[in-house]
């Protein structure tokens, strides 16, 4: 737990479960004495928190209750904890009907007040510790019930509760095996802040009088005991008050703590990254871009970009391909300066000659917003214009991705529109300025096939009418290489091979070829085996000295697994 | 096996509207279309996940292997516990075995039992899914979008799979992907759907050389190629 306030937490409940083990046994006998020389007295020396009606020492008395109140807000939790999870986890394997009751009885509890139906079973139960920790109880099992049921929920509509359903295997196995080891997590993180509440819930009943009642004593029933001196001497209501105080918030923050740590894994702070020493090179006067030596790193040597160097023209389309893994995503933000924190971006050289405009996948458009007002919002934000002027605008993009009514489309969610319609509108957001470079990150690849062919042909219109240059990032070497003129293949964080689209079938690399061989077209011979790649691509803190492709290539050498090879002449390979 | 007139409903919206395919024995029938098409949905009701109206005779033992093998898989379980679910009509100390002869069949060396699903690849993943559809010992294995999923590299070894396992266990296979080419590429004969109907169906060669359908055609002229 790396934040301060879980660390909080922590120390305030390991000193209260310390308190409750010792406590008894050091202040046991103390709490218990009577001296009636010494009734309803104040704070003094002898009794820093004053005594009580039959001058018993209230701060043993408060130390020693620690013990039963814990073990009493403990009961309570986990009686909840328990029938809660089990209510939620029933509608799993009841048949229908009996599901659909306790279901209908889960919800009717959530909607009751929680601290009425403590009461109730409270009264019912009869007075004392036992029925306030099963009224207490009652209370929190709706929450856990409702918890269980909407993540089991949620799991059950997982692929593998499916197959295991097709399998056969039973409701019951289902649930224990599948869907609670799945759902357990938050239900324990869940716990913690539970228990926070009962302890409250359990001294408010004591304090209420419905709750403990003497000879015992909990801390809630200690601020009863003070409650009417308060005015008098408010040191023997404020001791029990602190601590019945302190544990709430210990408890609480643990949970929160863990509820934070659960969403996301800790932000490790950045290494610092040398810079590459700058080559003293000219920069290409003609390239819209020009990247040199690009490296992206994360904390713990994740390296997912190595060195990458790049040149796109005015006008061209470059494709860069690879696989999942290989960098080419993080290559496009890093251009776009889009690194997510705590990576590190260092190059010798990132030159942008002019605007820049990144097209994502149509799942980018904010399903709330009408699809001008996400255009126009460019225009006023980056461009200063009016919101006449920016709509205006807008209307003109839609129509020049050939969206069929531009002025009824803007004023449409976009749900209302096609994926195909979608991704043109994504692209008409991308040329509400002037980009010399358009960075498409795998614009198509949610897209039907037909659909596909349009937008590929769009961003050929594109870069015609405006002059832009186009990186176009995908995993698909066979969209490529019908889109693109130039093709830069990506492994393991490095570039390759960079070759024309239309020599793609004569590649060097042993890897571009593997992967062109092992697609599948129109005119493979199907009598013989698709040729495939043995192993996996190292993950980019796994990537060693030599040629990251040497352990799956058929061409490997020693050379190969000890030295890497540089990229010559476009292509980066010993044995080419 | 036989599908006859099978119609799946949901609401107003008909998501399958009447389609009759047969499945020969030892044959991998291919289903493409785009999204939206039905061809999913046919596929989770041939299986029993969606309810239908219509006939499909001899279907009694049907499993399907589904698209994303990294979601198809329960994290917590190990691959030896995932496949050995299958076998739950085994007596426990045989499962073991079982298990074993399954992944050799898919070509998994016998130590990948012990891991987790994040410790393999996605081909490997998907390789699990299969051996684990294969040990309920099915009639017909519905492969559905079984590598869209997956890295290029690896695509090809799950279709050359597929193929192995038809020639060697003699499976019946209805493979269901939007990918025109790799459909040719695994099946024998293709069915085209469009709009929740079969629009179109015939040998795999064909199909793909003399298509009938003006839809078949547009999905034809839309797959990226390779120029030269």
């Amino acid at each position: 737990m790396r934040n301060r306030s879980g660390l909080a937490g922590l120390v305030i409940v390991a000193a209260l479960a310390v308190l409750a083990v010792v406590g008894p046994l050091v202040w046991g006998a103390e709490a218990e004495r009577m001296d009636s020389t010494a009734i309803l007295q104040g704070a003094s020396a002898a009794h820093p928190l004053g005594t009580d009606n039959l001058g018993r020492d209230i701060l043993a008395r408060v130390l020693v209750a620690g013990q039963f109140s814990l073990a009493l807000a403990l009961a309570a939790t986990l009686i909840g904890a328990v029938v809660g999870t089990v209510l939620g986890a029933l509608p799993a394997v009841l048949p229908r009907r009996g599901a659909r009751l306790v279901t209908g009885t889960v919800n009717a509890l959530v909607a009751f007040p929680g601290l009425l139906l403590a009461m109730f079973v409270a009264v019912v139960t009869g007075l004392g510790a036992k029925g306030a920790v099963l009224g207490i109880g009652a209370a929190v099992a709706p929450g856990f019930a409702r918890l269980t049921q909407t993540l089991a929920a949620s799991v059950a509509g997982a692929d593998y509760v499916s197959a295991a359903r097709m399998l056969g295997v039973p409701r019951h196995r289902i649930l224990v095996r599948h869907v609670l080891p799945n759902i357990a997590e938050p239900l324990i993180l869940n716990l913690s802040q539970a228990m926070g509440a009962s302890l409250l819930a359990l001294s408010g009943m004591s304090f209420l009088g419905l709750g403990v009642q003497p000879p015992d004593f909990d801390w809630g029933r200690l601020l009863f005991d003070g409650f009417p001196r308060i005015y008098v001497s408010p040191e023997v209501a404020l001791g029990p008050a602190v601590f019945i105080a302190l544990a709430g918030i210990g408890f609480n923050l643990i949970g929160d703590a863990l509820v934070k740590a659960a969403r996301r894994a800790a932000v490790l702070a950045p290494e610092k990254v040398a810079a590459p020493p700058a080559a003293e090179q000219e920069r290409d006067p003609h390239a819209v871009l020009e990247v040199r030596d690009l490296t992206v790193t994360f904390p713990g040597g994740v390296t997912p970009v190595r060195g990458l160097s790049l040149a796109v023209a005015p006008g061209e389309i470059v494709g860069l391909v690879g696989e999942s893994g290989s960098g080419k995503s993080l290559t496009a933000a890093a251009i776009g300066g889009l690194v997510p924190y705590p990576g590190v971006v260092t190059s010798a050289r990132l030159d942008l000659d002019g605007e820049l405009a990144m097209v994502f996948q149509e799942a980018a458009l904010n399903p709330a917003l009408k699809v001008g007002g996400q255009l126009a919002e460019v225009a006023t934000v980056h461009q200063g214009a009016t919101r006449a002027e920016a709509w205006a605008k807008a209307v003109d993009r839609l129509g020049h991705v050939r969206l069929p009514d531009p002025a009824r489309n803007a004023r449409q969610h976009p749900h209302e529109l096609s994926g195909g319609m979608r991704q043109r509108a994504v692209i008409a957001m991308g040329l509400m300025g002037r980009p010399r470079l358009i960075i498409a990150d795998e614009p198509t690849t949610a897209l039907d096939v037909t659909v596909q062919r349009q937008i590929l042909k769009l961003l050929r219109e594109v870069v015609e009418e405006t002059g832009a240059a186009v990186l176009f990032i995908s995993h698909d070497i066979a969209v490529v290489g019908e889109l693109c003129d130039r093709v830069v293949v990506m492994y393991a964080g490095r570039v390759v091979e960079q070759l024309p689209a239309d020599q793609l079938k004569a590649a060097r690399h042993p890897y571009t070829r593997a992967l062109i061989d092992s697609l599948p077209d129109m005119s493979t011979d199907r009598s013989r085996p698709l040729a495939s790649i043995p192993g996996r691509q190292p993950a980019p803190e796994a990537v060693g000295d030599g040629c990251a492709f040497a352990p799956r290539c058929p061409l490997a050498t020693a050379r190969c697994q000890a030295e890497r090879p540089p990229l010559v002449d476009d292509v980066a390979c010993w044995e080419a | 096996m036989r599908i006859e007139n099978l119609t799946v409903r949901y609401g107003a919206f008909t998501a399958v509207d009447d389609v009759t395919l047969e499945i020969p024995p030892g044959a991998i029938v291919g289903l493409v279309g785009e999204s939206g098409s039905g061809k999913s949905t046919l596929a989770r009701a041939v299986s029993g996940l969606v309810p239908h109206t219509g006939r499909i005779s001899d279907g009694r033992r049907v499993q399907m292997v589904f698209q994303n093998p990294y979601a198809s898989l329960d994290p917590r379980m190990t691959i030896g516990q995932s496949v050995a679910e299958a076998l739950l009509r085994l007596p426990a100390r045989e499962r073991g075995a079982e298990v074993e002869r399954l992944l050799d069949l898919v070509a998994l060396p016998a130590k990948v039992m012990g891991s987790y699903p994040r410790e393999l690849s996605g081909g490997q993943r998907q390789r699990v899914a299969i051996a684990r559809a294969l040990g309920a010992e099915p009639e017909l294995l519905v492969a559905d979008e079984i590598t869209s999923a997956l890295d290029v590299s690896v695509q090809g070894a799950v279709l050359n799979l597929v193929r192995e396992l038809r020639a060697e266990l003699g499976l019946s296979i209805l493979f269901i992907s939007h990918n025109l080419a790799v459909v040719r590429y695994v099946c024998d004969t293709i069915a085209v759907m469009h709009g929740g109907r079969v629009v179109e169906e015939g040998p795999a060669e064909r199909l793909t050389t003399e298509p009938a359908h003006d839809y078949t055609r547009a999905l034809l002229a839309a797959v990226p190629r390779l120029t030269t």
